[in-house]
Parts: C-alpha cells; sequence; structure tokens
C-alpha cells in the first residue's frame, strides 16, 4: 500500500486559480469583485469580493446583498483544467513528467530536477523564473506562484500553502516532515467527522495524532485514522502519476476542387477514417462519441454530434458522415438525392469522448450485443434509413407516449439520470400498464345516452354520463368508466388543460382517453 | 507505455473473444422459451422454426415476448408503432434488447423479418396487407434454418397454431369512479383442430 519512503516532491501552487482562471476564460478585469458558485454557495472569490466581506462558504444570496455589483458565474472545473493546461506545457519545458493533483496544483518529481540544476532549490527557482516570465508574456496576467520541494505530494502541498509571497518557495528537508506538519490541525488530513471526533479527545494537531501509536489509531479509527497516521508520520505514497499528453486524434479531409456528390465524399473519407480508428486503437483507446463538422463553400459549418453505445469503427464513422451529407441533401431542394445543394469544402471529425479501452474490455460480451446481432440490425438501418431500427427504454413524464423512449440503434439510450424514473410524476395512471400506446393521437367521439357529445368544464365536470364511444373502427357501449383526470401540461395540441378518462367497452377493451374539453383522443388501449 | 496498454488491450480482447466463441451455443437447440404463466399452454416452448399467428391482443404478444428475453435472447418487433414499452418491462422483457422496426414498407416487409429470424429468437411482426404464397415459402424456408419463432399478428396461411388472446374480465373501473386494478386474460390456443386455453391475472407479477 503506502510505503515509508515517500519521493521528493517539487511542487507549483497557484492560489486562487478558479478565479484566475474564470477570469481568463470570461475576459473579467482584475478588479471586478467576482465569486464562483457551486449548488448556491459561494466556492471561490475575488481579492475585490473578499474586501466587500464575500467569502468561501455564503450562501449567493448572502454574497450579492453584502456586495451588489458581485459578478456570480458557475464554478466550472472543466473550464479550470482547460485553463491550466498552458502552464502544464511551460512546466514541461522545464521537467518533464507533471502530475496535475487539480487544476491550479501541480508537481514534478524533485530528484531528477534536482541533479540537472544542482539543487533543489536550484531546480525550483529555474522553474518559477520559468513561469513568471511565462505567465507575464502568455497569458498577460500577474499570477501569484508557489513553490515547496518535500517528501510527498500531501507535506509539499502544505508546505506550498505556508508560502508567502514574499518568499515562495518553502524546502522542507528529507525527513522532516513529520516536524514541519507537528503544528498543523487534524482536520487537514482526514474528513470533517473524523476531525470532529478527533478535536473532541483532545487531539488537535497532527503532531499529538504521529505521538500514537499506529496499531492502537488503525482499530480505534479504522482505515481512515490509519491513512491520517501516516500522513502525519510523513508517510506519504510514494507514487506520482505523470499526465498522459493526449494524442492528436481527429480526422480532417479537405476537398480542392469542392465536392458535391456523397458518394464521392464518403469515398474520399474512408483511408482517414481508417486511419483515425487504427490510431484510437493503438493509443487503446474507445471514442464513444465524435463531432462531424462539415465545412460548405458558401462559408457554413454544418456540425452534428453522433453518440455510440459502444465504440466507433471505420464503418460507423463513415455512416454517420454519410448520414449527415443526406440530411444535408434532404434540407437542399434538389432533383437528386445524392447531390447536395451546396459543395463541401471540408470534412472533419474530432473524438468527443474517448475513454480507456480495458474499461470497456467487459462489454464484449456483458452489455454489447454480439456481432452477428448488431451486423444485421446495421445493415437493416442502412436499407431502411437511421431512424428505421429502432431501441428503446422507459423514461419519466406524464403522457404515455412521453414515458416511451425511442432511439435510433446505434446511438446511445439516455442514461437513467436523464431519465428521471424516480421522480414523482403526479397525474400517471395507476395499475397495469397499457400494451398499446398510439404513437399519434387519432380522435374519437365519446357521446351521451342520447348522441351528444360529451364535454368537460374547466372545473372539471362531465355534462353527462358518457354512454357511448365512436371510433373509427365503429361504436361501442362504455361500461365502466373514471375521471376525468387533469394533466396539467402540454401535449401535441397547445391547450390549457387536459382530462384523462379511463373506460371499458362491452367488448371489454379498456382505454386511456384525452380530452381537452370537447375533443376527445385515444392514448392508449388495454388490450 | 501506449505500445504496453495497447499490447495488454490486444491480448484481453483475443481472451475475451475466445471466452464469447465457448459460450455462444449452437442455434436451433430446442424451442424457444415461453413465460412461467405460458408453461401450462406450451409445455415445450414455441417450436422453433414454425409460424404462429395470434388475434386479439398486444398483452399476449409482450407475454410471448417476455420468455426468449428473460433467457438473453434477442427478440424484434416489425410493424407495431404503438408498441406499449412500459408494459412490455412489466412483463419482464428485456429492453436492451429487442429491436424495434415499427414502419416497413409492404415490399421490403418479408426480406426484413428474414434478416431478423436470423438473429433473434422471437420475432413479432404485423403483416403487410397482402403477401404472396412465394413470399411465404421463402420466409419459412429461412425460418426453419435459424432456429427462431415468428409470431404474426393476424392471419397468416401456414401457421402451426392460432392463438387469440380475449380479456374476460376487469376489476377496479366502476361508473365514474375507481381505476383499473387487474384483470384477466384468456389465451386460446388453436392447434391441429384442438384448443386449449390459460387465463393469465393481469398486471403480471414477475
Amino acid at each position: 500500500m503506502i510505503s515509508a519512503a515517500p519521493i521528493r516532491v517539487l511542487l507549483l501552487w497557484c492560489p486562487g486559480w478558479p478565479v484566475l482562471a474564470a477570469r481568463l476564460v470570461q475576459g473579467i478585469a482584475a478588479d471586478r469583485a467576482l465569486a464562483l458558485t457551486d449548488r448556491g454557495v459561494v466556492v471561490a472569490c475575488s481579492p475585490a469580493a473578499q474586501a466587500e466581506g464575500v467569502a468561501v462558504g455564503l450562501r449567493v444570496r448572502q454574497a450579492q446583498h453584502r456586495c451588489p455589483d458581485l459578478v456570480v458565474l458557475p464554478h466550472d472545473v472543466a473550464a479550470e483544467t482547460r485553463a491550466f493546461e498552458p502552464v502544464l506545457r511551460a512546466i514541461e519545458e522545464k521537467i518533464p513528467d507533471v502530475h496535475v493533483v487539480r487544476p491550479g496544483l501541480a508537481a514534478v518529481k524533485a530528484r531528477g530536477a534536482g541533479r540537472f540544476y544542482g539543487s533543489e532549490e536550484a531546480a525550483a527557482h529555474a522553474l518559477l523564473t520559468h513561469l513568471q516570465r511565462f505567465t507575464a508574456d502568455e497569458l498577460r496576467l500577474p499570477v501569484d506562484l508557489r513553490m515547496a520541494v518535500a517528501d510527498g505530494l500531501f507535506t509539499a502541498e502544505h508546505a506550498a500553502y505556508s508560502s508567502s509571497a514574499r518568499q515562495p518557495l518553502v524546502v522542507v528537508p528529507t525527513g522532516r516532515s513529520r516536524d514541519f506538519l507537528a503544528g498543523l490541525p487534524v482536520s487537514v488530513a482526514c474528513d470533517r467527522r473524523l476531525a470532529n471526533l478527533l478535536q473532541r479527545m483532545g487531539i488537535r494537531t497532527l503532531g499529538d495524532l504521529a505521538k500514537l501509536p499506529r496499531a492502537q489509531v488503525n482499530s480505534r479509527f479504522g482505515a481512515p485514522g490509519l491513512r491520517a497516521h501516516q500522513l502525519a508520520s510523513g508517510e506519504d505514497s510514494p507514487i506520482l502519476r505523470p499526465r498522459v499528453v493526449p494524442p492528436e486524434l481527429g480526422l480532417h479531409v479537405a476537398f480542392d476542387p469542392p465536392a458535391a456528390q456523397i458518394e464521392q465524399i464518403v469515398l474520399r473519407c474512408e483511408p482517414a477514417a481508417e486511419g483515425f480508428v487504427q490510431l484510437l486503437t493503438r493509443s487503446a483507446l474507445i471514442c464513444t462519441e465524435i463531432r462531424v463538422t462539415v465545412q460548405l463553400e458558401p462559408d457554413a459549418l454544418f456540425e452534428r454530434l453522433w453518440r455510440h453505445p459502444w465504440q466507433f469503427g471505420k464503418t460507423e464513422v463513415l455512416d454517420r458522415i454519410r448520414w449527415q451529407l443526406e440530411d444535408l441533401a434532404t434540407e437542399a431542394v434538389t432533383t437528386d438525392d445524392e447531390t447536395l445543394g451546396a459543395s463541401v469544402l471540408s470534412v472533419q471529425v474530432l473524438p468527443e469522448s474517448v475513454d480507456n479501452a480495458e474499461h470497456h474490455a467487459q462489454g464484449l460480451w456483458g452489455d454489447r450485443p454480439d456481432e452477428k446481432v448488431e451486423h444485421a440490425l446495421t445493415t437493416l438501418q442502412h436499407r431502411l434509413g437511421h431512424e428505421s431500427v429502432l431501441t428503446s427504454t422507459v423514461a419519466g413524464g406524464r403522457l404515455l407516449h412521453e414515458r416511451r423512449v425511442l432511439r435510433p440503434w446505434g446511438d446511445a439510450l439516455p442514461t437513467l439520470r436523464e431519465r428521471r424514473l424516480e421522480q414523482p410524476w403526479p397525474g400517471t395512471v395507476p395499475g397495469p400498464s397499457p400494451a398499446t400506446v398510439f404513437s399519434s393521437a387519432s380522435q374519437v367521439q365519446v357521446l351521451s345516452a342520447d348522441g351528444a357529445p360529451i364535454t368537460v368544464d374547466e372545473r372539471g365536470t362531465v355534462n353527462e354520463r358518457p354512454t357511448w364511444l365512436r371510433t373509427h373502427e365503429g361504436q361501442r357501449r362504455i361500461e365502466q368508466w373514471a375521471g376525468p383526470w387533469p394533466i396539467r401540461q402540454r401535449w401535441w395540441r397547445k391547450v390549457k388543460q387536459l382530462n384523462r378518462f379511463q373506460l371499458v367497452d362491452n367488448h371489454l377493451t379498456a382505454w386511456l382517453l384525452l380530452s381537452d374539453g370537447a375533443v376527445w383522443f385515444t392514448e392508449a388501449r388495454y388490450d | 507505455m501506449m505500445d504496453r496498454m495497447a499490447v495488454t488491450t490486444t491480448t484481453r480482447v483475443a481472451e475475451l473473444h475466445e471466452l464469447l466463441a465457448r459460450h455462444e451455443t449452437s442455434p436451433a437447440a430446442g424451442n424457444v422459451p415461453v413465460h412461467p404463466e405460458l408453461v401450462e399452454l406450451f409445455p415445450r416452448g414455441l417450436r422453433t422454426g414454425a409460424v404462429y399467428s395470434l388475434h386479439g391482443s398486444m398483452s399476449a404478444a409482450l407475454a410471448l415476448l417476455a420468455g426468449p428475453s428473460a433467457a438473453g435472447s434477442w427478440c424484434a418487433v416489425v410493424g407495431v408503432p404503438d408498441l406499449g414499452i412500459e408494459a412490455a418491462a412489466d412483463w419482464g422483457v428485456w429492453l436492451d434488447r429487442i429491436a424495434l422496426i415499427p414502419r416497413v414498407p409492404a415490399g421490403e416487409w418479408t426480406s426484413v423479418v428474414a434478416a431478423l429470424v436470423e438473429v433473434s429468437a422471437l420475432v413479432v411482426a404485423a403483416p403487410p396487407e397482402h403477401i404472396s404464397p412465394g413470399e411465404v415459402s421463402r420466409l419459412l424456408a429461412r425460418l426453419r434454418t435459424s432456429g427462431s419463432t415468428l409470431v404474426v399478428l393476424g392471419n397468416w396461411p401456414r401457421a402451426v397454431a392460432t392463438l387469440t388472446g380475449q380479456v374476460t374480465r376487469w376489476d377496479g373501473l366502476y361508473d365514474g369512479h375507481g381505476h383499473l386494478r387487474g384483470g384477466s386474460l384468456r389465451l386460446e390456443v388453436t392447434e391441429r383442430q384442438r384448443t386449449r386455453y390459460a387465463d393469465l391475472e393481469l398486471p403480471v407479477r414477475p
């Protein structure tokens, strides 16, 4: 697990990186009060905001109350990571194999660099000067940079926090982590519950914790306690995982002269698609989402995101290109189906989400249908069209046709969260589910005993007992019925309120009908 | 680093392919399994390579789909745009092993069904209005070699059995109040001029 000899780490910390990154990305001036929020709580704020009394942990409303001209932005970790990328590249120019702890915090192994530059301090200073020049020239932003050299990430991180703007480098000598950490509160090494417990027991600093015998700490507090004790004793994980520089994936085919025939374009893309898939395989990656961009001659881009539940192969990529071009062709009014209205300058395919292939190895005979099925259905899809072969799932919703989710074969179905099944859906039909749910509404007539149409007023009162149901198949007598059950939502037609009725006719067929007051539609049939 | 990862992935993929090959059973082995509620009607399951003609009830079609689907086979539904997906799930149909082809041009129907019987254990299909005897024989020939069963929603000239579903009772709904809680579905099977039936309780309890 954790060996007793953590490696020497040279760590870079940019204080307030979230705010800096947001300013970089959004182009906000340095003197503006800025706060980043996550789920209604401030998670980071600029010095100007701090001066106004805004603090981390405050609710957004309170923060805005204290500082009315506060700029509030959502905390976007992805953007922050992207903004940190140039800094990482600048570090790599000096010292290779950067480990990203989180945006704003990066580490490299200190030993090699220390040997190269003569000493750890010299290496840190060299990197610091390089980065200061880089941030001033490239980012055009005064970035506060702090450095620390220590045993293991944990100690280095806290050493960096103890630095100041005047003294940006802190070096903790080898084997002295324990002494350095002794003064820190226990809360830095464990979660809030354990910290609370330790404090109530009178163990307030890491020094106090490190003095206790490890075996007893382990038996009393379990794994989190053991981990905290190890950290307090200066025993950190000896591993530093360097980031993997993503190779330039993607496919780009330019057409000169511009092409307008779909077949011709797809054919020209084929070798590139082959290369694209090979590159993915070589990198042991699996691509489940691609963005296909078609550039048209009169300066227009046609972009679309395609998802795949397993992974894109060569034919799948080419299919998506073809389908997208076919969509373009149907949009453009031309006499020939195979010709586009405009000429295509270039086709670009970018992988949007890639994953390590090993995570998907199980899928080969778990989730993924076997090759025969996949091949047969894909062939059918080619013949009948992309939207003709479907897969299905059940989602949340009030109307039955909303609860049925259909997606073209090969497209990913919505995730469990997107389906929102567990949410309460007032107005859903209790009892057994109908076996037939009409995909399009057909109008029917519901009549009283003397043949007058039944109406429902705004307060949900039915003018007479529904007695006859007249569909295009004929007239049936209504034996039992219940309703109206109001649904407050828009349906195919924009109406204020829909009422649902359930009824059983004399053939013992049960129906679900929808009525907007005067007009009746069939929604589903129990048969 | 990259190369090593690629090599381990390749070997792992090869191993999994081997496992897959070992687990794959030969087609046409035995009959298509049925839902526990239908065992009484079809003690040995549905006959592979045969066509059943089903009238009157979509629930009965879902019940037939539930058997092979629960056994892990793929099924397909052709020409039924109004299929109640939720009811299918209630019957125990695995939705991720069902392919839906809701609308098929009449001229393509035979070839689409023929392609689907090759890969699925059960195909439920609503037939086009007219189908030539030649097409019927061609489809039957494909069906026999495939080890799958076809359930046609409607009349079929050479069906081994005719199934009729009819609801005989609904519970819970009254004159102006209540709601459907359940009911009873009678499924009749006419095979070689003999009729047998079973009553299924709705909703079915898996």
